[in-house]
């Protein structure tokens, strides 16, 4: 297994490789510059203090030459600095990256949980006006846009009801507590959760009905196991296998969610970060935010297909 | 159904057509027809709003800023005065269009790359995949994203950066079954009596996936959809004045217009929402229909 994983990572690193020239270049197509960006109509700038502070930045060299500098920095652990603010960029993402998690992590609870538990029911009592029901719902769930969920949300629950705040993660001025940090967190995370729970519900119910008759849960029913017993020990521990790598793949899309929900409720993480260097074309930021979300992605897949061998002793990797 | 209603029913086809029955089933998937129906409606709208509406979907009237829907708007005016449902009409023309377009580029990229590598097999293959598995590492949104932020927010922009970033998927789909039909006894025969490459291709292995390409595309064109209206709603996609259900969710942000003024976020979002399910219902009546033994 070790060897397993060990290779896994080897192979990954020629296709981060891939990844960062393709950032870099990306990163450096867009119009203007950091230091246009700073510029606006009531604070003019000179043509050569422009130059200057282009200089400064290493924006007057060529490319390759900027890419090389950039590498050199990532190989010693630095994502280079903001444009806009001069902080570390690996600063940023570090203290931004927990509120992000977070978040990501509540809407993965709430979708696998609620997930499962409707999917196992719809295929329990299939054809049933309840499994109809369910179908409908998670149809509807993967076609409504998040953002559009999210202003939903905020719309009923919070200005109209007044039950949870609109936006941000603590009540500012006040001092961190974790009741209103939550409070705070629970009308984004299940916007994001929302459509996630769909999908799990249908690849459960997809995965429960293949299982349900099989020959093995055939003999538990005629051994005398209970209905119950049946449901968790034989039905679902099988069936829940292959959904181990939909939650798998679902985690970068979870991740990629994150960016539009943290933009609408203001929700200080790396997607909002990613959002506002984008708008003000700071270009190590976005760099860093690609990078990251790129090892999150590779991440998630080792540990998705890692867990499977483990749930499935089937599986083995060589 | 009689024999003979059988019979006017599939004219032109043999009795037993496998295409028949397939169609046959399509029409009988209730959801499936509830989408046609609704998106025959959008499509409707859109391409006959400017017989539909009396206003302009662009221009500015400050003298009617922010109206409740009335008889004159029947869902009221936007923050420069633009009635919102000419502009939700003509917003159907580049959402939709969007999704044909760009469905279109990531499926030509997609078809040439998995045929190419599920045909050719061995070091193609596995060159080809490496680069698909490149493009499938990033989170989509993310990349489409600073893609559009770089090369400048527009509809064609944003149409070409869906289409050249949504076909990974699509090439597994092509490269998986073009390696189980390239062994199947039919080709093999083909190949035996000497049939060129070409012929085998496009002949024999290309319209057995057509079916699966059919439901992929659907879906496809649901989801660029989504993508279109969350880069818009970002004001990276489709720009004003234009309209597009995403950017007028944009222009709703306020906390103010959110809880005052819900005509004018509400209707776009719905759009959204029911654009995205009718093709979803089609996508799954289309599956059903072409692949019978799928699980449902």
């Amino acid at each position: 297994m070790t060897t397993y994983i060990v290779r896994r990572i080897l192979i990954s690193l020629p296709i981060i490789l891939v990844i960062t020239v393709i950032v870099f270049l990306l990163a450096n197509m867009m119009p203007g510059d950091a230091v246009m960006a700073m510029i606006s109509s009531d604070s003019p700038m000179e043509a050569d203090l422009i130059k200057l502070r282009q200089g400064q930045l290493g924006l007057d060299l060529p490319l390759y030459e900027q890419y090389g500098r950039w590498l050199g920095n990532l190989l010693k652990g630095s994502l280079g600095y903001s444009f806009q603010t001069g902080e570390p960029v690996g600063q940023m993402i570090l203290t931004r990256i927990p509120a992000t998690l977070e978040l990501m992590g509540l809407s993965l609870l709430i979708s696998v949980i609620l997930g499962v538990f409707l999917g196992t029911i719809s295929a329990m009592k299939q054809y049933s006006p309840m499994d109809y029901g369910l179908t409908l719902f998670g149809f509807t769930g993967i076609s409504i846009p998040d953002f559009f969920l999210g202003m939903i949300l905020i719309f009923i629950f919070a200005l109209k009801l007044g039950w949870f705040p609109t936006s941000g993660m603590v009540t500012a001025g006040t001092e961190f507590s974790w009741s209103d940090n939550l409070r705070h967190l629970f009308l984004p995370a299940l916007a994001l959760a929302l459509v996630r729970t769909s999908v799990f519900m249908r690849y459960t119910r997809a995965s429960v009905l293949e299982v349900i008759n099989e020959d093995y849960v055939r003999t538990a029913r005629a051994k005398g196991m209970t209905e119950r017993v049946v449901t968790v020990r034989h039905i679902l521990r099988n069936a829940l296998i292959p959904v181990i790598t939909v939650i798998g793949i679902n985690l970068t899309v979870l991740f990629a969610g994150s960016v539009i929900i943290e933009t609408i409720f203001q929700w200080p993480g790396i997607g909002m970060m990613f959002i506002n260097a984008i708008a003000l074309r700071d270009s190590p930021v976005i760099m860093g935010y690609v990078l990251i979300s790129a090892f999150v992605v590779l991440l998630a897949n080792l540990v998705t297909d890692v867990t499977y061998s483990f749930a499935d002793p089937r599986i083995r990797y060589e | 159904m009689t024999a003979t209603a059988q019979a006017i029913d599939l004219a032109e086809d043999k009795p037993e057509s496998l295409w028949g029955k397939a169609r046959k089933r399509f029409f009988r998937h209730k959801l499936a027809m509830f989408g046609l129906i609704t998106l025959s409606l959008l499509i409707f709208v859109s391409v006959a709003a400017p017989l539909l509406t009396p206003h302009s979907p662009t221009e500015i009237d400050l003298r009617s800023i922010r109206q409740p829907p009335s008889a004159d708007h029947w869902l009221g005016t936007d923050g420069t005065g633009r009635d919102v449902l000419t502009r939700i009409f003509y917003a159907g023309r580049i959402s939709l269009s969007v999704g044909l377009v760009a469905v279109t580029i990531s499926m030509i990229i997609g078809v040439i790359i998995g045929s190419i590598a599920g045909y050719a097999g061995g070091k193609v293959d596995m060159t080809l995949m490496r680069v698909t598995d490149v493009f499938m590492t990033f989170p989509s949104l993310v990349i489409i994203i600073t893609v559009a932020a770089a090369l400048g927010p527009s509809v064609y922009n944003a149409m070409l950066v869906i289409g050249m970033l949504t076909w990974p998927s699509i090439a597994r789909l092509v490269r998986g079954q073009f390696l189980t039909l390239r062994e199947q006894q039919f080709v093999r025969a083909a190949r035996s009596i000497g049939v060129t490459r070409g012929q085998i291709v496009f002949k024999h292995i290309f319209p057995n996936t057509v079916s699966s390409i059919a439901v992929a595309l659907t879906i496809g064109v649901a989801n660029i959809i989504l993508l279109e209206a969350s880069l818009s709603f970002l004001g990276l996609g489709v720009q004003a004045p234009t309209p597009s259900w995403g950017n007028m969710l944009r222009d709703a942000q306020s906390l103010n217009i959110l809880q005052e003024m819900p005509w004018m976020w509400v209707p776009p979002g719905l759009m959204i929402a029911l654009a995205v399910l009718s093709i979803n219902f089609i996508g799954d009546g289309l599956r059903d229909a072409l692949d019978p033994k799928s699980i449902h």
